[in-house]
Formats: structure tokens, sequence, C-alpha cells
């Protein structure tokens, strides 16, 4: 008898827990889904160096990113262009990935139109440990990126040297104390994929950009 | 045999203090304590979660069979923890996003299924909300302490604002050890100086 009672009532209490977990879920989950959206459009806008307000609406977002952002499927990957007001192209952005130390980081990196610089790097996601390796997050460290100059190199293999300390080489920012994993992680996974970016410019130049329709 | 609210409080935050009386909870006063601002909100959804897992355990007492208690207390917590973190996520993004896994594994935190199993599964639902609660105001002290010497002597800063001298960061304390060393130090302040109460109790 005691088994069909206490079978009884994990079903009955895993019932009510799931609904109130799923009643919760789907009253929140609209929101947490535009939350989401909003967010990867503002940083879409942030590393295409469009400006906008912090404080600015999910609706005020989605009308500044039809606006000047086009994206094209190229390959396996996605390509973004910002436009000025005449329609041509400012700068590219290209999502980039790498592994971090507990898991994948994603993230966007624009180039300007000629590819001979970085002009932004923002990342999307990652699960790196707060405080130490999320610190990549931190506007400091990200905007230490900022016109590094891809017709040179850091060294015959890299284009981009985070390491602190070595003050006088080229394209060279500092990394993050305590996160040295997460600092050479982000270091690789931007050297292969700025050689990946560069070894397509031609294509990606050719892009006829005008065709397609607004995002 | 009922116990004062008073009493059932001060053993909570202090007497029988989950961090340094129990030992209770130090992986996530070891993994969250580097800033403050972080350890804050995981203190505030321990607090919930602590205080409403009680609740609801000690409601359900009279009927949970006594062999599936520890199921439907991980069932109760983590259904809670899940509504915590679809709010944090609905409510407060920045904030969610900078706490990562942490609100999660808010689930497996041992204070909470400590409380639950130890106390509100044998007592009204009135004692057990005062339980749970200082129970986790005493692990939330304890690691804002921690907290507040980690992130000044790592980071230089206190929530974000940047002390006004400057000094040679202690690297280490932003890392793993120095969680180690500051909560040995804590655990060892804290005993010396409760130690005649303990000796007066006794007699």
């Amino acid at each position: 008898m005691s088994f069909i009672r206490n079978i009884a009532f994990i079903f009955v209490i895993a019932f009510l827990f799931a609904g109130l977990t799923s009643g919760v879920n789907m009253a929140l989950s609209k929101r947490i889904e535009l939350n989401e959206q909003t967010r990867l459009s503002k940083q879409l806008l942030e590393v295409l160096g469009i400006p906008f307000s912090s404080e600015l609406s999910p609706e005020g977002v989605q009308a500044l990113e039809s606006k000047y952002v086009k994206s094209i499927k190229f390959g396996p990957m996605a390509i973004y262009a910002s436009f000025d007001d005449k329609g041509l192209v400012q700068r590219y952005a290209f999502p980039i990935t790498g592994k971090g130390l507990w898991g994948s980081i994603q993230g966007l990196m624009s180039l300007d139109k000629d590819f001979s610089k970085i002009d932004g790097l923002i990342f999307t996601s990652h699960v790196e440990t707060p405080g130490l390796g999320a610190r990549i997050d931190e506007k400091w460290f990200r905007d230490q990126f900022r016109g590094l100059d891809l017709t040179r190199k850091a060294s015959p293999e890299r284009y981009v040297l985070v390491q602190s300390g070595a003050k006088d080489a080229a394209n060279r920012v500092d990394s993050i104390t305590g996160a040295t994993i997460t600092s050479t992680a982000v270091e690789k996974m931007l050297n292969r994929d700025i050689q990946r970016i560069l070894t397509e410019k031609d294509k990606i130049r050719g892009i006829d950009w005008q065709s397609l329709p607004k995002k | 045999m009922a116990i004062s609210t008073k009493k059932i409080a001060l053993d909570g935050v202090w007497y029988n203090n989950p961090i340094f009386r129990q030992v209770l909870g130090i992986c996530s006063t070891l993994a969250v304590t580097n800033v403050v601002t972080n350890t804050a909100v995981m203190c505030i959804g321990l607090i919930y979660t602590n205080a409403v897992s009680c609740v609801t355990a000690s409601a359900l007492r009279s009927v949970t069979p006594f062999r599936l208690r520890i199921i439907s207390s991980t069932l109760i917590i983590a259904a809670y923890v899940i509504v915590l973190q679809n709010f944090l996520m609905a409510y407060l993004p920045d904030i969610s996003s900078q706490l990562g896994p942490y609100v999660g594994l808010i689930i497996t935190n041992c204070i909470v299924l400590g409380r639950v199993e130890a106390f509100a599964m044998q007592n009204k639902p009135v004692p057990a909300l005062v339980d749970g609660v200082s129970s986790a105001v005493g692990y939330s002290l304890v690691l804002l302490i921690i907290a507040l010497f980690r992130e000044a002597l790592g980071f230089g800063t206190i929530a974000g604002i940047s002390l006004p001298f400057d000094f040679t960061r202690w690297t280490i304390m932003v890392m793993a050890p120095g969680a180690f060393f500051m909560l040995a130090i804590v655990v060892w302040i804290a005993r010396w100086w409760g130690m005649t109460t303990e000796e007066t109790t006794k007699k």
C-alpha cells in the first residue's frame, strides 16, 4: 500500500512543481526572448559603431538595425555590414568563435571597409569564470582591440598578441590577470578568424549588397 | 518543544552559522566571492530560495513519505530556483548574464537541503521560515565580508567603485586560493570570538 502511496505522492508533487515552473516560463518566455534579441541587436550595433542610447526601447533598436545594417549568409557564416546614408559599406562585422576555459566563446568582430584594421570587438556568449575570464566583456579589454592594424603582424603567426608586458610589441593588448586561458583563447580565435576572413576578402568585397532586402 | 523565534534567528545567523559552524555551502562561498555585486545578488537569491523551500517542505511535512523526503525536497528547491532564474532573465537580464551558472547552482547548495532536512521537516511553517531566512542571512553576511576583502585587495575596488588610494593588487585574492585563505581566516576569527559562548552553554 505504502508503495502506491509513495508513487502517487511523487507524481502529484512533480506535477504541481513542473506546472509551476512551466507556468512561470510560459508567462515570461516572450519577454526573455525579446531581451535576448535586443541584447544581440545592441551588440551588433555597438560593434558596427552605430551610436544609440543605452535606454533605447527594443522597438527602437530594431528600427535602427533595419535602417543601417544588412546581413548575408556567406558559406557557413553570416556577414553583417553597416551602411552610410549613401548606401555605401562602412564596416563589416563577422561572427567569431573559439574554445574558452569552460565552453565556447562567441563574439562579433568588425573590420573597416578596407579590411585594414579592427573597428570593434564584442562577445555575445561565453561561460567564462565570473569575475575572471568573464571580464573579457568589460569595455577596457574590448576597446584595446579597436584600431589594431591588420596590415602588419605581432609575430609571423599572429596578427594580435594578448599578453601583459612586452610593451613595444606590435598589435599587443593587455591580457586579463588571473584568466590566462581565457586570454589565450581570445588571442587564438581572433588570429584564426582574421586569417580566415582576410583570405576571403576579395569575395566579400564583391558582394552586391544593393540587391539584398533590408534586414 | 517550541523553540523561541529569537533563538532560531540567532542560531541561524551566528551560533549555528552555516559557514563557520556547520561548514556548509563552502562551494559557492569559494566561487562567487571575488566581486561584491555578484555576491549580493547570489545572497538575495539564496535567501529567497531557502525561505520558500523551507516553508513548502514544512507545509508538506505531514504528507511527505519519510523515504521520499530528499527527492521531494530536491524537486521543490529546483522548481523555485528555476522560477528565480526566469525572473532574473526577464527583468534583470544584465545581472542574470553576469551570474551565469551560479544561480542554477543554488539547487545544489548544501545549506538549502540542509535546513529543509534538519529543521523544516520537523517544524511548523512559521519557525521554518524564520530558520530559512536567518540561516541564509548568516551565510550572506560571511559571503559579503569575504567578498569585500577579496575585491578590495584583488581589484582595488568595492562594488565596482575604485578605492581612493593606489596599491599593488593582490592578484591571488581574486583567484581560487584567495577564497580559501579568506574563508579560513573568517572561520578562525569567528570561532575564536565565539569560544566563550560555547563554554558557557556547556555548563
